[in-house]
């Protein structure tokens, strides 16, 4: 049974591609709730397939996923999508919508939740006034920079209140200003109570933000402090 | 926010969401609809075409009956005799008695002049019984002539329905025709609005895919594209609508021309709002039928991982 204080529990989970090697083999690990994150591991060692695991995007092997006391692997198919709306995701090609405007794009979680109306404007006006994207919410995402349309990707996956951020490199291709940022932005959530997961090559923006590193290596999935995951 | 107000908001934003890629691609949906609309007027008009000829031979099915055309200087019992009998006979509602000089009055009315009437001496008419029939079923008349047409005192019977009963027949072929040909107009229907559904699908390919990532249900991905195919059946079904009224008020004065030749009962007001309104609520079923089969295609197209 999984504790009350763990978000996500890996127990003995297996992942391999069709027609490639494994990429974990029987990982079993805890995070707990209002946790600080850091998953990472060398270039092609499977971080974004584990937080895709995390996310219920895809299926492990075998083990089981124990996700807000829920076993993935046990829950009906149909219900997975209203599970993942409790998570916030974030991801490394952002996935914004650019045929929609900066508000749309936000909106668009509450709108499949079906929330309308004045308080899913606030709520977008909110997520975006955290962001620091309030004066663009006409604009559309191309018109944005790299750094923008990340905040852009953050506000869409705060904007539900999830218990839960899983951001895949969120600071691929900004500089050292904008990556500071956006890591400011996170811990800025994360001591509101939100569980923070991120994938990152680049370890030495979060050395001082996150509370334990997840390190891959070898097909195993290790729970050490930051700063040795570093080294 | 309760169960019920989120699942109308879910309806609400979709309509707006359709209405707003409708508007958007204003051109490419007119087209649809048009090309929709005029596939469905054709059939449209032929059941309306359908309903008016069935109209107007309804009222003759109720009226089959029998001239029997008697020979002359019968005696009044012998007359008599003859329709008591006629009475007896299985299927006959009446039997009603038309003499010689009674005929030629109508016949003088209706051609307007009294000069056939002033020489009685030459006139050329039967005397005759016209035998009203519950039926115009073959099966149901033939007994009837032949039990008739043997006595001594009938010269000839004519079967007044026939020509009905065989328009009758010729009217259930146009219909099964007009089925086959409206259903394989349908398929053609179904395969446009399938395909241009199928299209909007990989245009929203990005949109779709992000839906899923952010908790959106199988239903809420289609939704949108089902409601598109509906709303293109809409548009259609109004153009079809439309058509099928402009075409019915351009015959409607010489048709009416024509049904006046016809008892009065036949010739009753041209209504076609019905079939039109049907038309409408088919073309509207069948825009939803074919976004459904275009969505029939494998989930993993549009699955995320």
């Amino acid at each position: 049974m999984q504790p009350a204080t763990a978000a996500i529990v890996f127990d003995q989970v297996s992942m391999r591609y069709p027609d490639s090697a494994h990429l974990f083999r029987q990982v079993s690990f805890e995070i707990q709730k209002g946790e600080f994150i850091l998953v990472s591991g060398h270039s092609g060692v499977g971080k974004s397939t584990l937080l895709k695991l995390m996310a219920g995007l895809v299926n492990p092997t075998s083990g089981h996923i124990i996700l807000q006391q829920q076993v993935l692997q046990q829950l009906n198919p149909a219900a997975l999508p209203y599970l993942r709306r409790r998570l916030g995701l974030v991801f490394q090609d952002h996935k914004l919508l650019f045929d929609r405007s900066v508000f749309d794009n936000v909106v668009l979680p509450l709108h499949i939740q079906g929330m309308t109306g004045i308080e899913a404007t606030r709520r977008v006006r909110t997520a975006l006034e955290k962001v620091g994207l309030q004066h663009k919410e006409k604009a559309m995402p191309i018109t944005l920079s790299g750094g923008e349309q990340q905040r852009l990707a953050i506000a869409r996956a705060v904007v539900s209140r999830p218990s839960i951020v899983i951001a895949d490199e969120p600071t691929a291709g900004l500089d050292q200003a904008a990556a500071w940022s956006i890591m400011q932005l996170l811990k800025a959530f994360n001591e509101v109570g939100v569980t923070v997961i991120i994938a990152m090559h680049d370890m030495t923006q979060v050395s001082a933000i996150a509370d334990r590193s997840l390190h891959i290596e070898q097909q195993s999935v290790t729970a050490m402090p930051v700063q040795r995951a570093i080294l | 926010m309760n169960p019920m107000t989120r699942w109308l908001n879910q309806h609400l934003l979709t309509l707006q969401q359709v209405s707003r890629r409708l508007r958007q691609q204003w051109l490419n949906s007119a087209m649809i609809c048009i090309v929709i609309g005029l596939t469905v007027t054709l059939p449209g008009l032929i059941f309306v075409g359908i309903h008016h000829l069935q109209q107007t031979a309804n009222p003759f099915k109720q009226q089959a009956q029998l001239s029997v055309f008697l020979k002359a200087g019968l005696s009044a019992n012998t007359l008599q005799r003859l329709i008591n009998e006629s009475q007896q006979l299985p299927h006959v509602l009446e039997v009603r008695y038309v003499s010689k000089e009674d005929a030629l009055k109508q016949l003088s009315a209706q051609l307007s002049t009294q000069a056939l009437v002033s020489d009685g001496a030459s006139n050329p008419l039967p005397d005759a019984l016209y035998i009203s029939l519950q039926d115009t079923d073959p099966a149901a008349i033939k007994p009837i002539q032949a039990a008739l047409q043997d006595r001594p005192e009938i010269d000839e019977i004519v079967i007044d329905s026939l020509w009905m009963q065989q328009l009758h027949d010729t009217l259930t072929l146009v219909k099964r025709l007009a089925v086959i040909f409206t259903s394989l107009l349908s398929v053609a229907m179904v395969t446009v609005i399938s395909n241009t559904v199928r299209m909007q699908v990989l245009t929203h390919q990005a949109e779709i895919e992000v839906s899923r990532l952010i908790g959106a249900t199988h239903s809420d991905i289609r939704r949108p594209f089902l409601y598109l195919g509906s709303a293109y059946g809409l548009g259609g079904g109004v153009i079809a609508f439309v058509s099928i009224d402009i075409v019915m008020l351009c015959v409607q004065q010489p048709l009416q021309g024509v049904l006046r030749h016809f008892p009065e009962q036949a010739s009753g007001s041209l209504q076609w709002m019905g079939v039109s309104g049907l038309v409408v609520l088919v073309s509207i079923g069948l825009g939803w039928i074919a976004a459904f089969i275009a969505l029939m295609q494998p989930r993993r197209s549009s699955t995320p991982s």
